[in-house]
């Protein structure tokens, strides 16, 4: 992991001033940077705007930047949160995002019998939404993109045991909203009929 | 690697742990909920960023990056300024060594840069070059040294100008295979010495199978050469698999001399070598169970129809005789013939006896007719107006508009045929027993469509289309879709012949050299066409949409494969890990000790590799119940993901039998094999645990596919183990090898995987 660490660093320093460079560093996060984005934006001319936004900004502030032991990747994370930041910020209503989420197949069996609680990708997303800012970044990122606490940190300007009282506090949310919500929809009348 | 995959997961597992705490987490709920948080929202299904888009911001960074750059360059400039307000002599003592620096050392060599046409594109075709362009002239013998693609090929490079390369495979890429194209740092040289920052890696991958599906034409995969043959008339394959050809002479590759027969056509079955089964034949029809052919022969002022073993070796038998100048005859059963026997339709066994007559079918003066397989339906052209009869009820309709003799469907219920219409050919498809016709595909204007050819599944139509100056090429086209494609560039073919199992086309092409019978191999989906293989190709069926939901991942995913359970069975949904693989092989589907309607089926599911992560692979097996054509999921073994190792892979298997006691196994590489290696030295057959003797082995290079027969065997289980020393052509050895077990010898279809 070190090496791969230096490997980067010695790219990194080239990309400063050898666009190909930069272009082997873009072609190595542009997936997974784009992936993020459009997991939290939900549309793909939006995410599309902020992925080029997040490269462009990377491009304009590589100079300055110096590496602090973290993958690069931290960095470029650290960018896009902002950027889907000042974005929803923009928007009247941020949540309309999520509406585009498909809802699975109405009345399927559970999935899997053995998990603790039932839930569905749409009912997650928009719980997530109505998370406090820092729990919903530090949630999005440790469970959409199964980055390390310490890099979390990193992307947010935090420490690694505060992201983990982001995440506990988060989860313990999450879940409580989402056993509430499950237990209004099976009540009668909360049942679709 | 798969250790860095399980470590990962230990990582993520305890900075879970960490984050819940037994002691503020006591009954683990709140850890549960995070591991399902983390399964549903890594699976999530995110569509991929649009290539045009990734490329286009790709350049416009580096052009901005560039701008940037040379925007710096002037500050250099400056010194000069500066000189000019005045320096101290230690200053100019500075700058003199800068200078000479500048202008005197040479620079760094500038770091090799490659871009290549494949790059990250899924979906190249599988007879596209790979080529490189380098941003200098390289050392070419050094490139060429440290050139690897994984899975191996044999490939042959071309170059231009010592910066640009082409590599070309010597027989065309698998379909549905991730490929990785490697060239070393130290090998990939430039003439000034410079290097890559690493090893150049370009991962593509070819379309995956479902692309041909049955919406979508299959695709060619390799071209191998049958036979050399003369005055070719007729080809087809005997439900057996057994390729007949009608012509004057047959030249199978390695023959010492052609078979043929003086002065006449003869039947010649391309087996190697070629051997006559009956000379001087004509409109020859194996029969069902490919014991027998029957063919008519000329006798006199008429013609009889007479009947041999397939297999040679017999004296022919007269069943019956004809005045008519073209007669044609159909097999009812293995027993009984219709033909056309002057007087009109009728029906004889193989002693002659008259069984049957068709007084309401007219035949035309030929004797000419088509029959649908069933005998539902029969086409003939009684005053040469093109009719259709139903057999069952006695009624006619007639065509209008058809060119050329159309062809029914394998079930029977539907009849093809170019019509001609406002000057332009299309391929119209009517039901057998009236309905409107519909054009499934319309040809440009100029081009002549003729010999039409059903696939075994009945799902596509292979043709012949001649374009004016261009010749006769093979096409086809999907029924459900209309989609159509050309099979091959290749010119001058004609009687295209659907293998029994749907996954090749053998043709005639006819050159200035001479005629030769070839065989296309096809990307047929998995089962699509697998006639007689009912029950198998179901279960193969269900156990790719298994598999294509894990690749597809999504919301959905999940419970769909819940769809697909028998009622009460149980499978860990919970690793099949949805939206984690980029491709699956349905590799085979056997029967299963566990029931009489119980089917294995091997599946293997891949994933790329990305950004400098290995390709990982997944191996399940499933056991499908099948009751008609539905199946239904009982079980399900998992293995464990890990990574793709390097070396030969079988990613489909197909078992046949062609006669008691003997096993066919047809095992598709997605590598180039070492021909050293192949043989009986990498095989072993086992039944009931007693390894077999005798197993022939052979590998058949342009299609990448090993052949594996034995006969004289019993009926316990048999098992096919394939490793070391198989190897590929850079000598990497199959690793793990492959295994294949059957409860009993196969039945003549093949079961296709």
């Amino acid at each position: 992991m070190t090496s791969g660490l230096e490997e980067e660093e010695r790219l990194v320093a080239r990309a400063k001033e050898d666009p190909e460079c930069f272009g082997a560093l873009y072609d190595r996060y542009f997936p997974q940077i784009y992936r993020y984005v459009a997991s939290r934006v939900r549309s793909r001319e939006v995410a599309e705007d902020i992925t080029s936004e997040v490269f462009f900004k990377a491009l304009r502030g590589l100079a300055r930047y110096q590496s602090t032991g973290h993958p690069f990747s931290s960095w470029l994370y650290q960018i896009a949160v902002n950027a889907i930041t000042d974005h929803y910020r923009s928007q009247r209503h941020p949540e309309d995002s999520l509406d585009e989420v498909p809802d699975p197949v109405d009345g399927a069996p559970a999935v899997d019998e053995e998990v603790a609680l039932r839930l569905s990708v749409q009912e997650v997303w928009t719980e997530i939404a109505e998370l406090p800012e820092q729990q919903r970044i530090a949630m999005t990122l440790k469970y959409g993109e199964d980055l390390k606490l310490a890099e979390i940190g990193q992307i947010m300007g935090k420490s690694e045991g505060a992201v983990k009282l982001l995440v506990f506090r988060g989860t313990a949310t999450l879940r409580q909203r989402l056993l509430a919500g499950r237990a209004t929809a099976q009540s009668p009348e909360g049942a679709d009929g | 690697m798969a250790e860095r995959f399980w470590r990962r997961r230990r990582r993520v597992e305890d900075e879970l742990a960490a984050v819940f705490p037994e002691s503020q987490d006591p009954d683990g709920r709140l850890l549960a909920t995070a591991r399902e948080l983390r399964q549903l929202l890594t699976s999530v299904e995110i569509g991929e960023a649009e290539p045009h888009y990734r490329d286009h911001l790709r350049a416009s960074l580096l052009a901005e990056h560039r701008a940037r750059s040379s925007a710096r360059t002037p500050r250099r400039h400056r010194v000069g300024s500066l000189f000019g307000v005045g320096l101290g002599l230690a200053g100019l003592a500075m700058l003199g060594v800068v200078l000479i620096s500048v202008l005197v050392l040479p620079s760094g060599p500038r770091q090799v840069v490659v871009q290549a046409s494949v790059q990250n594109n899924p979906r190249v075709a599988v007879n596209q070059a790979i080529d490189l362009s380098f941003n200098q002239p390289m050392v070419e013998s050094s490139v060429d040294q440290g050139l690897r693609i994984q899975p191996a090929l044999t490939v042959s490079t071309a170059w231009q100008g010592a910066t640009r390369l082409s590599i070309r495979p010597r027989h065309q890429l698998v379909p549905n295979v991730a490929y990785e194209v490697t060239i070393s740092r130290k090998a990939a040289r430039a003439q000034d010495g410079a290097t890559p920052l690493s090893n150049i890696v370009i991962p593509f991958g070819t379309a995956p199978l479902s692309a041909t599906a049955v919406g979508y034409p299959p695709s060619l995969v390799a071209v191998s050469q049958v036979a050399t043959v003369q005055q070719p008339t007729a080809l087809q394959y005997a439900p057996d698999g057994q390729l007949l050809v009608l012509a004057a002479s047959a030249l199978t590759p390695g023959a010492a001399s052609p078979a043929s027969v003086p002065g006449a056509a003869g039947v010649y079955s391309l087996s190697s070598p070629a051997a006559l089964l009956a000379p001087g034949a004509a409109a020859p029809q194996p029969s069902p169970d490919s014991q027998q052919l029957a063919y008519w022969s000329a006798a006199g002022s008429s013609t009889e129809l007479e009947v041999v073993p397939l297999g040679g070796g017999g004296q022919p038998q007269v069943v019956a005789s004809s005045p008519d100048s073209d007669p044609v005859a159909s097999w009812v059963n293995d027993s009984t013939l219709l033909y056309s026997g002057g007087q009109g339709l009728l029906e004889a066994n193989l002693d002659g006896q008259v069984t049957a007559v068709y007084p309401f079918v007219k035949l035309g003066p030929s004797g000419f007719f088509e029959a649908a397989p069933g005998l539902t339906a029969l086409y003939a052209q009684p005053g040469g107006i093109p009719t259709v009869y139903d057999l069952g009820t006695g009624s006619s309709l007639q065509l209008t508009g058809i060119q050329g003799v159309p062809v029914f469907s394998p079930d029977g219920a539907q009849l093809a045929y170019v019509a001609l219409s406002g000057g332009r050919e299309s391929v119209v498809v009517a039901s057998s027993t009236g309905g409107a016709p519909r054009a499934v595909v319309v040809a440009p204007a100029g081009v002549a469509l003729t010999q039409l050819a059903f696939s075994p599944g009945g799902q596509y139509i292979a043709y012949v289309a001649t374009t004016p100056g261009v010749g006769s090429q093979l096409g086809a086209l999907a029924l459900a879709t209309g989609a159509s494609h050309l099979i091959s560039s290749l010119s001058g073919v004609s009687l295209p012949a659907w293998s029994p199992e749907g996954t090749a086309i053998s043709l005639v092409q006819t050159t200035g050299g001479g005629s030769q019978v070839l065989t296309f191999q096809l990307s047929a989906p998995p089962g699509a066409g697998a006639a007689g293989a009912g029950a198998a190709a179901s279960a193969l069926d269900t156990a790719s949409t298994l598999a294509q939901l894990q690749v597809s991942g999504g919301q959905g995913a999940l419970t769909a494969i819940q769809g697909l359970l028998a009622p009460g069975a149980a499978i860990p949904t919970s690793s099949l890990l949805p939206g984690h693989f980029d491709r699956f092989y349905a590799i085979s589907s056997t029967a299963s000790s566990s029931g009489p309607n119980a089917y294995q089926v091997q599946l293997e599911l891949l994933r790329d590799p990305t950004g400098g992560l290995p390709a990982q692979y997944l191996d399940e097996t499933a056991t499908v119940s099948v009751a008609g054509t539905t199946g239904e999921l009982t079980a399900l073994t998992l293995g464990q993901l890990t990574a793709l190792p390097p070396g030969p892979m079988v990613i489909s298997a197909t078992t046949s039998s062609t006669a008691p006691g003997s096993v066919t196994f047809v095992l598709q590489f997605d590598a180039d094999l070492d021909p050293a290696t192949v043989g009986a030295q990498s095989v072993q057959l086992t039944q009931s645990g007693t390894q077999v003797s005798g197993v022939r082995v052979s590998y058949q290079a342009s299609s990448r596919q090993m052949v594996i027969t034995a006969t004289g065997l019993g009926s316990g289980p048999l098992v096919l183990t394939v490793g070391a020393p198989l190897a590929d052509v850079d000598h990497t050895l199959i690793s793990p090898p492959y295994e294949l077990s059957l409860p009993a010898l196969p039945t003549s279809a093949p079961t296709a995987g």
